[in-house]
């Protein structure tokens, strides 16, 4: 009705913590979140900017994240948002439980086929 | 940020939302541009990037906490256009609701303070009243003062007990007297309720070793009433019968006792004061049983071992006390009492289908309103919105219907209730029944708002939010048979709704009239005139009455002068004596008696059976009993001439035999009553050779010219007099009146609605018809099939319901069957009036169809 289901190829949930991630590294603003992930993850990982935003606004309305509206390098007014102390914990958290899960997908996808090690 | 303050800077958040997405845009086609696109091409790029800008945003609202209220506001708007585009219905409905709701409202606070609200002490569930149990001669005879003190000694172990007496007294205000209520209460009353002042204090144990001025502490309404709440009444000093007393503070605005009646206390005052506040019943005698006894079980102690107690304690007392306590027995009954409010909740749920008919149309109207928005509902839904979307829509509709209307009917509760006062009998004292639009009415008031959307909202959406999209948007309508069958089964619920209270009024009238034919002992019809008189003094001279009296029989137009102590059935006098036969029983009985002055029984139409009335010359020697108490006492009316009776100790020797009449309640079984003679009565009956009331004016005329030293407090007809005893009748049968024709012309207006939609749907059938050669009644004979048997199974539903049901109200009938041919009658009436209005401008519309004009529009 009103959201569309975010179309990007990110498990569910992941896209949050890698906004987050970004948030953590300094105050940036949307567009900049946008570029960041692409070139870090080496264009592997493609937001969908249409559920980009709706993101930030979670995670802001959340209260893991602050905005205020600073001037950029180039002397435009934009929203800038960093991480609140929720928001750094939150990360901390999610950021551990999504090493076990990676790790433990990682052991059994190494699970050698037609028997055990 | 709240979410109310999300809301709040709603503006704001819209601007700043705009602006980053407008950043995000601008800098991701300057970054395309850098990399050496062409302007165009590079804003064309950043916009399929993004996506369609309305969606991110409804992305990021989405993600406000306050969306809800946002949606709700948009609701709300939306459907203050729909009820802009249809001011017509949208008005029906609403006033059909407050019409409904107010009556309701104002109902409520009556009952409420009548019989829901609990008694406002600390831990109501623990007080039990002490009652008289009946003895085996079927009487029950009141605990007196010394009964209290023992019960309170002994029975300490399983209770507070607490003891209270009323009396009614002169207030001096101003150096004019009024009469209150003073309620004389034990030492320890205020603190076993535990109730704190809204001013200064209660009474409390010491207040009982007073010296000189006995303290008082008043009622709210009393301090409001004749003390303009003055904020220094406390230490204040009040004239209550003659007698200085000393204000120790206000009792809290909802403070309701224990053993509260329909008259509130106005004030209350230490047992010790009662000497000096005119009392001449003796608390000392044991024989005097004037005393009501409450008592607050202590933790533990259950209901069973407590009256076990209880009844261990009497048993001692008659034993010990066999003179005046031999007959006496007790039982506890609940303060919060469960029966009461079930009295309350049946009277609610009468008037409450009122409501439910008022319901019942808005329903009807919605419904339609739904059809004709069909298209526009499929179309949201094909659109995408979701089914609880819509549900949620036509709710808010519903909502912000109910809640007009019940803003319309609180203004409408708050007249009434102002109105009330007005259609009150007129009685000597002021009765403030505390009603007023608080906040238990209003929570009602939002109750019924709740219900009213619930019914108006859920049902039409019910129906019209899962249409069969493709067939809706190709045009094609349902068709009328399925559309009209809901509507229909919503008027014959209304119209049985409807007479089901028409029956009941009319159960309620044949009641009213029947009671209107019991004899109460009096002529009802006479020309008669009772001044109630205050006196200034304590003691009036010797020869005051008899001056008083003469001057008045002087006036022209006068016929005879009489007074009384206070009169059968008014609410006050008939206090019970102890009664015994010198020389045959010694053991005494209670009997009630009035004091009454010569020519008492002339004046009222009062039939002398033997014997002869009280005469200027009689003095304290004499007696007049009724026929009941002479066949009780010596077997026939005949034989009590001469006898003689102990009353209180003195020998009187019966002088009279009158008829038996009513002295309580006009439903009383004939009760045994005698009469002392008195030359001086607080009240004075004026026999007038035309209308009493045009005399009325001469009389206080002469009272203020010619008899100093006295106030009237009231003066009014026999008329007047009577309304006081037929009150609860007429106020039950008028409000149901009220109510039940207020129901079946809602019931009528949504009749209207359904049979003038049925001829509109059906014009062009009709048309047709016609053009085939129908005659008008044959047209008619159509419409009216329709509405007439809506209302047939209506009201046959509605006087079957109203029939099994008579028996819940049985205790306001009186010598009426359920299946009583005048209520039946009644009812019919009404509902053939109502259907006629109903059907007959639609009727008329329907025959005055042109075939051609239907023919042409096709």
């Amino acid at each position: 009705m009103y959201s569309l289901p975010p179309k990007s190829d990110l498990p569910q949930g992941t896209l949050d913590l890698l906004i987050l991630k970004i948030v953590a590294l300094g105050p940036v603003h949307g567009y900049a979140v946008a570029q960041r992930l692409q070139q870090v993850s080496r264009d592997v990982v493609q937001v969908p900017q249409g559920s980009l935003y709706p993101a930030l606004h979670r995670l802001e309305n959340r209260g893991l994240m602050a905005a205020d509206w600073k001037e950029t390098e180039t002397g435009r007014e934009a929203k800038f948002y960093r991480l609140t102390r929720k928001g750094r914990a939150q990360l901390e958290s999610e950021s551990a439980s999504w090493q076990r899960l990676t790790e433990a997908v990682g052991l059994i996808l190494r699970l050698s086929e037609g028997g055990g090690e | 940020m709240s979410w109310w303050s999300r809301l709040w800077h709603r503006g704001a958040l819209e601007e700043q939302l705009e602006k980053e997405l407008r950043f995000h845009l601008e800098q991701h086609t300057a970054d395309l541009m850098a990399r050496g696109v062409s302007p165009g091409e590079a804003r064309r790029q950043t916009r399929m990037a993004l996506g369609g800008p309305e969606q991110v945003k409804e992305g990021c609202r989405d993600t406000r906490g306050a969306r809800w209220l946002i949606d709700l506001w948009q609701d709300a708007r939306y459907a203050l256009r729909m009820f802009a585009r249809n001011p017509g219905t949208t008005a029906v409905a609403v006033l059909s609701l407050a019409l409904a709701i107010g009556p309701n409202a104002t109902l409520f606070s009556v009952v409420d303070r009548m019989f829901l609200r609990p008694v406002t002490v600390q831990g109501s569930s623990e007080i039990f009243f002490l009652y008289p149990k009946a003895n085996r001669a079927g009487k029950s005879e009141s605990p007196s003062y010394p009964d209290f003190l023992d019960y309170q000694a002994r029975g300490r172990g399983v209770a507070d007990f607490i003891a209270s007496t009323g009396r009614g007294v002169l207030v001096n205000v101003n150096g004019a007297n009024q009469l209150v209520f003073v309620d004389l209460v034990s030492d320890n009353y205020f603190q076993v309720l535990g109730v704190r002042a809204a001013v200064g204090r209660m009474l409390v144990e010491s207040d009982a070793r007073f010296e000189g001025a006995p303290p008082v502490v008043l009622s709210y309404s009393l301090w409001q009433r004749m003390f303009g709440g003055a904020a220094d009444i406390v230490g204040k000093t009040v004239m209550l019968q003659f007698q200085p007393c000393y204000v120790l503070g206000v009792a809290p605005r909802d403070f309701l006792e224990p053993s509260h009646g329909l008259t509130p206390n106005d004030a209350w005052a230490p047992m010790n004061a009662a000497t000096l506040l005119g009392g001449r019943e003796g608390l000392t005698q044991r024989g005097k049983g004037i005393v009501d006894i409450t008592l607050r079980l202590r933790p533990g102690v259950s209901r069973q071992r407590a009256e076990a107690t209880l009844s261990a304690i009497a048993a001692q007392l008659n034993r010990e006390y066999p003179a005046t306590n031999r007959t006496k027995a007790v039982s506890l009954s609940p303060a919060a009492d469960r029966g009461k409010a079930m009295v309350g909740a049946i009277i609610l749920s009468l008037v409450s289908l009122v409501l439910l008919i008022a319901c019942a149309n808005v329903a009807g109207i919605r419904l339609a309103q739904g059809e004709a928005r069909r298209r526009e509902f499929a179309m949201r839904l094909a659109l995408g919105a979701g089914r609880g979307r819509l549900l949620r829509q036509l709710l808010a509709e519903s909502l912000l219907l109910a809640l007009v209307a019940a803003g319309l009917g609180l203004l409408l509760a708050r007249g009434l209730i102002q109105a009330i006062p007005a259609a009150l009998p007129s009685l000597p004292v002021t009765l403030d029944l505390g009603l007023r639009v608080d906040a238990r009415m209003l929570a009602y008031i939002l109750a019924l708002v709740m219900v009213t959307t619930l019914v108006t909202g859920l049902l039409p959406a019910l129906r019209v939010s899962r249409p069969d999209l493709t067939a809706v948007l190709k045009g094609e309508t349902p068709s009328a048979r399925s559309r009209s069958w809901f509507r229909g089964t919503l008027v014959v619920a209304q119209i049985a709704c409807g007479q089901f209270l028409l029956v009941v009024t009319g159960l309620l009238v044949g009641s009213y009239l029947q009671v209107q034919h019991i004899r109460p002992g009096f002529d009802m019809s006479r020309h008669l005139l009772f001044a109630t008189l205050l006196p200034a003094a304590e003691r009036p001279e010797a020869t005051f009455y008899q001056d008083m009296l003469g001057r008045l029989s002087a006036l022209p137009g006068v016929r005879r002068v009489a007074s009384a102590g206070s009169l059968p059935l008014s609410g006050s006098g008939g206090g019970a004596q102890q009664v015994s036969i010198p020389g045959v029983t010694e053991e005494p009985v209670s009997i009630g008696a009035y004091w009454v002055g010569p020519e008492y029984f002339t004046a009222m139409g009062t039939a002398i059976l033997r014997g002869r009335e009280f005469t200027a010359l009689d003095s304290a020697g004499v007696v007049i009993v009724n026929e009941q108490m002479a066949r009780g006492f010596w077997g026939d009316a005949g034989r009590a001439i001469g006898q003689f009776i102990r009353v209180d100790g003195k020998d009187r020797q019966v002088v009279g035999v009158v008829e038996t009449g009513k002295y309580q309640t006009l439903l009383e079984p004939p009760t045994p009553i005698f009469f002392l003679p008195t030359h001086g009565g607080g009240t004075v009956l004026i026999e007038t050779a035309g209308d009493p009331a045009a005399m009325a004016d001469s009389v206080r005329k002469t009272f203020r010219e010619s008899v100093p030293g006295v106030t009237i407090n009231s003066l009014v007809t026999m008329r007047q007099q009577m309304g006081v005893a037929f009150f609860l009748w007429r106020a039950a049968a008028g409000l149901l009146g009220i109510f039940a024709f207020l129901g079946i012309f809602l019931a009528g207006v949504g009749l209207y609605g359904v049979v003038s939609y049925g001829v509109t749907c059906r014009s062009h059938e009709i048309g047709v018809r016609m053009a085939m050669g129908a005659r008008p009644a044959d047209v008619l004979k159509v419409v009216l099939r329709q509405g007439l048997s809506m209302v047939l199974i209506g009201a046959a539903v509605g006087t079957a319901v109203a029939v099994a049901a008579a028996r819940v109200v049985s205790a306001f009938l009186y010598r009426v069957s359920p299946a009583e041919p005048l209520a039946l009658a009644e009812a019919a009436l009404a509902v053939a009036a109502v259907t006629f209005l109903a059907i007959q401008m639609p009727a008329r519309r329907a025959i005055r169809t042109d075939p051609m004009t239907v023919l042409r529009s096709e």
